[in-house]
């Protein structure tokens, strides 16, 4: 049990994966964390990552926090299939329901970022494949925008208005309900 | 020279992200975000597919019409808006639309909700004068998002408890009895061919079996199949039609005992402790996907989600007609964003 245990282990240290962002910064990940990312993994599967996987679309400010996100989430997913497997007594379901809010709040602390760093990580979401962080990202600018006049989604995010005084009002008169 | 950080114009996201944030919000919003330049305008509409992916979206129901027990036609219909907050319409609005129909417009009518379909409300136009309460007369197409926006058109030979047909990709589903068994008749809209889809399963086809009460034509999720709900035994059953259309298929079921427990109804009325717990299936709101059940002789309706089999109550005013509801659902995201005026 317990070599077999201290075997995974050395297994893990092993499958390190080094990415480098556009400002050739690099960061090493275990394959856990990494395969998070749909396009690493497929990199991986395609045994192309020798000498590092270069990222030209991201930066290292948003790389790093990108990593912090899936280092959270790929203890979370070994978690997930742990318990499935061979754990399923009530006392390890509080601890996966404490875990899961843990993650929860995770989540939350990691929005409080301002909004060029939030387009910056839905686009790094959507580069790197990143399923839940894209839905994170995408939901928490749609939430911000909720019971929002036209005028302040305007002003949030830097929208130049190019309707006419007289357009605007049709479009009022047209669903006049939705500005209520 | 220090720049201050302005915020990214959210245009200079690619559209599909664009799209991305769109769909996870309310219609409202959505609107309010076409509203704000020419180019989000412009691509929100170009492609409104991505929003038209069949699924129940339970935040279009708004509310249910209610009608007065006595002498209903000297009240307007009742609206009760759904427990959830409604974001897309104030529920104050349409309370109060009916009543300034009938006080300021027609103030010789009363109005009585038949059907509602993307935001649109028909309404049986009833003459207070009448003696008769003839079920021939006028119907009334009216959009309540919008104020003036009212077509009225003779209509004879009105069934006034029938229910609306369920309609999926333009094709309109009624239940009939056709002797002694349920049959469902399909009637393509634009073709107009009519043809009965394929039998129903055995134990719930039989009229000696189940009352009107207990069968129900609905969309099943979340393909929106053709659907139905029975409420054989013990057990409310959601069928589906395959494919093909060549047989049902048992989709969820939910013991008329979970049912009564989640309205508070935990003894069985006298005398029904060796019966079924007496239970009717009121009517569905096709694009929401929920059903409104009742349990006779309570104040209480169940509010059923087709999606998740979850349950709501909905108490009832004691001087309304629990039995003649009618669902108001709002306009959709696509037909909403599809029919938007581009500048």
């Amino acid at each position: 049990m317990a070599s077999a245990g201290s075997g995974d282990e050395k297994a893990a240290a092993a499958a390190m994966i080094t990415l480098i962002s556009s400002d050739n910064e690099k960061f090493e990940v275990t394959e856990a964390t990494a395969t998070l990312s749909q396009t690493i993994r497929h990199m991986i599967e395609d045994g192309c990552t020798d000498g590092g996987v270069p990222l030209p679309n991201v930066t290292s400010k948003i790389l790093a926090r990108v990593i912090e996100y899936c280092k959270k989430h790929a203890t979370a997913a070994a978690g997930e299939e742990g318990s499935s497997s061979s754990f399923s007594d009530a006392a390890f379901l509080e601890v996966d329901r404490a875990f899961l809010e843990e993650l929860e709040e995770f989540d939350d602390a990691f929005l409080e970022v301002d909004r060029a760093t939030l387009f910056d990580l839905i686009l790094a979401a959507n580069y790197l494949d990143i399923k839940g962080l894209l839905n994170l990202t995408c939901q928490k600018v749609a939430d911000s925008v909720k019971g929002k006049t036209p005028e302040q989604i305007r002003e949030m995010y830097n929208i130049v208005n190019d309707l006419t005084p007289e357009e605007e009002a049709e479009i009022r008169r047209e669903t006049q309900w939705a500005f209520e | 020279m220090v720049l201050a950080m302005e915020p990214p114009p959210w245009c200079s996201l690619p559209l599909d992200l664009i799209l991305e944030i769109v769909s996870r919000c309310t219609t409202a919003t959505v609107i309010r975000c076409a509203a704000t330049c020419k180019f989000l305008r412009r691509s929100l509409a170009a492609d409104p597919a991505f929003l038209r992916d069949d699924r129940y979206d339970t935040s279009l129901l708004a509310g249910h019409f209610h009608f007065e027990k006595k002498r209903p036609k000297l009240f307007d219909p009742f609206f009760v808006a759904s427990n959830s907050n409604h974001p897309d319409v104030p529920p104050a609005r349409i309370r109060s639309f009916l009543s300034d129909l009938s006080r300021k417009t027609f103030p010789n009518y009363s109005y009585k909700p038949l059907a509602s379909r993307g935001g649109l409300l028909v309404l049986h136009r009833i003459d207070r004068s009448d003696p008769y309460n003839t079920p021939d007369g006028e119907i009334l197409v009216w959009n309540p998002t919008r104020r003036f926006d009212c077509g009225l058109l003779r209509a004879a030979g009105i069934a006034r408890h029938s229910l609306p047909p369920v309609l999926l990709h333009g094709v309109a589903y009624w239940l009939c009895k056709d002797s002694g068994t349920y049959r469902v008749l399909s009637l393509h809209v634009d073709t107009m061919e009519a043809s009965y889809v394929a039998a129903l399963p055995p134990e719930c086809s039989s009229t000696a079996v189940l009352s009107r009460k207990e069968i129900l034509v609905v969309p099943a999720s979340p393909e929106m199949r053709l659907g139905l709900l029975t409420l054989g035994g013990e057990v409310l059953t959601l069928w589906a039609l395959a494919d093909d259309g060549g047989c049902w298929t048992r989709r969820a079921t939910v013991t008329r005992e979970r049912i009564a427990c989640s309205a508070g109804v935990s003894s069985r009325p006298w005398p029904f402790q060796w019966k079924p717990i007496p239970m009717e299936l009121e009517c569905c709101d096709e694009r929401s996907g929920t059903v409104w059940l009742r349990i006779p002789g309570r104040l209480k309706a169940v509010v059923l989600s087709l999606q998740t089999m979850e349950m709501e109550v909905r108490l009832i005013d004691r001087n309304k007609d629990p039995s003649i509801v009618c669902p108001y659902e709002t306009v959709d995201f696509a037909t909403c964003i599809a029919t938007m005026k581009q500048f």
